[in-house]
């Protein structure tokens, strides 16, 4: 793997409504893309007001966190949440969420309620919060690393100097190990688990492939 | 779901005595003729046609039409259902259907007589060698070619020759016959015996075996570029009786039945089993007649629109408890792998016997009195329970009531599990993508499946380590190698379609 500027490819990820191209190489990706999605994901105060606690078997509040960590992963909400779902790990990062941070929780699916056709909105409003931002933070690194990373810490690694050299997570099961987005993204595979074909190590990354993330 | 990743050298010895050196010619016109399990195709579903939720009935009224109706080629199946039911548990519910309709087509008495009127010694559809041929028959020694029908009697092992009847089941012990996937383990009943393990396949498998030569290693090394790509099961059009059932292949698990009262409660076979001569010479080969009972039945069904095959598994009632019926003490008077008065101190739950795990001897037991102590990890869905319960009410009166769905294991990404190769090699059925990606098993559902006496040390929830059917066949490879001469970029897979039968080749 290389660094080299040659080997940088552009990633292009969409849903109906929002296109992000990213410019990557498989090194830094693998080493950091999905924190800088999220500390991309930053702004300016949201006033929408708490309307009760989320539910993780609300079919509308599931929903909208899928919704949620579509605009915020760049990855389609078929994909995070298939029509017919075995892995359901939406769901074990819905309750994980809800448990964590009830309040900024709620916060941030009230924005999406406000904002269900409009995702750019929704990004507008995440970033302008800071109680929801570093929490959208959190999600979107959940989502791609299968680790939770309190808020608090991401909130500390933003500040100025001096913050911790590094901020402590925890891999949230072996299941949300192997569902790690960066691994698709990266066209590879977690250590010690694939479902990959045989012989897939014989055929270099192809960013135009459709089926790793895309609606392929 | 295993067949499990066999070792051939280990068997090649195993089976010598079973070599057929000069086989005579047998026409398959002196076969008697025999009644196709399919066509026509059994297209029934969970749902009334064009109901859109109203589920078929499975009772009293119905009973002889869901009984007789047959064979499904492939699976009819549907995102609705009754109000309240998620899509993923529709087409479970549909899947699951499928499965009780393959299980009572497949265990018919093999004389076209019905299913209601069997007895537990009734022979069944898939133990008539017009129908299924176990995998010892067809991976003859030396790699010879084997024929389709009856076995005939130089093919039964020297050992069984004098106790052999015409259509007889033999069971030839290979190291997968009694050690489980991934030799994980032998598992031993209650009465201290070894529960014995088979494999079989259908004709559409044998013949594309046959027509490809995969019953030999050098001829699987010779035909490098073959990709493997069993038929694939298809219904028919509408208002149509056409179709064919594909690919079937089965696995089965056997327990000694030493009781004429436990003969009553298990479907039966009067069987000889093969022990083969030990690699050290100390122990000769020997035949023993045994009744054997079914305790666990598999079917994988290779489908047009699921080339990942579907994934039936079945097992008897009484092989063992819910861990959560343990916790709760709610337990019968005994099971075949499980003793309820053996506190777990004493009887450590799911723990392998200790080694070493040698052959059985003609006693078939396992030696120092070991008895297993097996729970089963994943409870069965209150659905499939729900399911169990009708079919089990209309087979009422037949052995077959005491057997039960655990699951089925499709693949949910139908927009990946119908996919196929855009540029096939000439004159192969392009059925099967072969760059499939990131997961080529397209998302099992359900993720795990373990049938506590095929998988019984690989039960859990566990990635890569716990039993799924497709993440484990969809590692299946052959002989082949990559041509010599092949261009450094050229896309070379020695994938066996999901099924290690091919490793036996010999």
């Amino acid at each position: 793997m290389s660094d080299d500027p040659s080997d940088k490819r552009s990633l292009i990820v969409q849903n109906a409504n929002v296109r992000v191209t990213v410019t990557y190489t498989r090194r830094t990706l693998l080493a950091g893309a999905a924190a800088a999605t999220a500390v991309a994901t930053v702004g300016t105060l949201s006033t929408a007001p708490i309307a009760r606690a989320a539910d993780p078997n609300s079919a509308q509040d599931m929903t909208d966190f899928v919704k949620l960590s579509a605009v915020l992963t760049g990855i389609m909400e078929g994909r995070l949440a298939p029509a017919a779902d075995p892995i359901d790990i939406k769901r074990d990062y819905f309750k994980l969420v809800s448990e964590k941070r009830p309040a900024e929780f709620d916060k941030l699916l009230n924005i999406v309620r406000d904002n269900r056709n409009a995702p750019q909105a929704i990004i507008d409003n995440v970033q302008s919060d800071p109680d929801s931002k570093f929490l959208a933070r959190s999600i979107v690194l959940m989502w791609y690393l299968g680790a939770w990373y309190d808020p608090d810490d991401l909130k500390m690694l933003a500040e100025p100097p001096p913050s911790p050299p590094e901020v402590s997570h925890r891999v949230i099961s072996a299941k949300a190990y192997t569902q790690g987005w960066v691994w698709r993204v990266a066209q590879t595979h977690p250590m010690g688990s694939s479902d990959m074909q045989f012989g897939y190590w014989q055929r270099k990354p192809n960013p135009e492939r459709p089926d790793f993330i895309g609606g392929a | 779901m295993g067949e499990s990743p066999w070792l051939g050298a280990a068997i090649a010895g195993a089976l010598g005595a079973a070599a057929v050196l000069s086989l005579p010619v047998a026409s398959a016109a002196q076969a008697p003729s025999v009644k196709p399990l399919a066509p026509p195709c059994n297209t029934l579903s969970d749902l009334v046609p064009n109901t859109g939720s109203e589920l078929t009935p499975i009772d009293e009224a119905n009973k002889d039409k869901l009984l007789t109706s047959g064979l499904p080629c492939a699976e009819t199946v549907h995102p609705e259902g009754p109000p309240g039911k998620s899509r993923l548990e529709n087409f479970q519910r549909g899947f699951d259907f499928y499965s009780w309709l393959t299980f009572i087509a497949l265990n018919a008495p093999a004389d076209d007589s019905e299913i209601k009127n069997s007895r537990p010694d009734t022979r069944t559809k898939w133990e008539d060698m017009r129908h299924f041929r176990q995998l010892a028959d067809i991976m003859l020694p030396g790699g010879k070619a084997p024929q389709w029908g009856e076995r005939r009697p130089q093919e039964v092992p020297a050992a069984c020759r004098k106790d052999y009847k015409p259509g007889m089941m033999v069971t030839q012990l290979i190291e997968e016959s009694f050690n489980q996937p991934f030799k994980t383990g032998p598992l031993i009943d209650q009465s201290g015996n070894y529960a014995l393990f088979d494999i079989l396949l259908n004709q559409q498998m044998f013949d594309y075996i046959v027509r490809n030569k995969l019953y030999s290693r050098n001829e699987q090394k010779r035909n490098s570029a073959l990709k493997i790509d069993f038929p694939a099961g298809t219904n028919p059009p509408s208002g149509q009786t056409t179709g064919d059932p594909g690919t079937v292949m089965l696995k089965v698990s056997w327990k000694v039945l030493d009781s004429d009262k436990d003969k009553e409660r298990f479907h039966n076979v009067d069987a000889l089993v093969f022990i083969p001569a030990s690699e050290d010479g100390k122990t000769k080969e020997a035949c023993v007649r045994k009744t054997l009972g079914l305790i666990g039945f598999h079917v994988g069904h290779k489908t047009k629109s699921r080339l990942q095959w579907i994934w039936t598994s079945f097992e008897h009632v009484d092989n063992v408890p819910e861990q959560k019926d343990v916790a709760a003490r709610n337990l019968k008077a005994s099971y075949s792998f499980y003793d309820p008065a053996c506190d777990a101190a004493k009887c450590p739950v799911n723990a392998t016997p200790p080694r070493p795990w040698r052959f059985p001897d003609r006693s078939l037991k396992f030696p120092g009195g070991f008895k297993n102590q097996i729970t089963r990890v994943t409870a069965l869905t209150d659905d499939t329970k729900e399911i169990n319960a009708k079919f089990q009410n209309i087979l009422r009166g037949t052995v077959w009531a005491n057997y039960m769905l655990l699951s089925t294991q499709w693949p949910s990404d139908f927009g990946c599990a119908g996919k196929t190769v855009q540029n096939p090699a000439p004159n192969l059925p392009p059925n099967t993508d072969f760059e499939k990606q990131p997961d080529m098993n397209c998302a099992p559902a359900p993720a795990f499946l373990a049938n506590s006496t095929l998988e019984t040390y690989s039960q859990g929830s566990v990635p890569q380590a716990s039993s799924s059917c497709m993440g484990c066949h969809g590692n299946a490879v052959s002989f082949q190698q990559r041509p010599p001469n092949a261009a450094p970029d050229t896309k070379f897979f020695n994938q066996s379609d999901f099924t290690f039968t091919l490793e036996k080749a010999r």
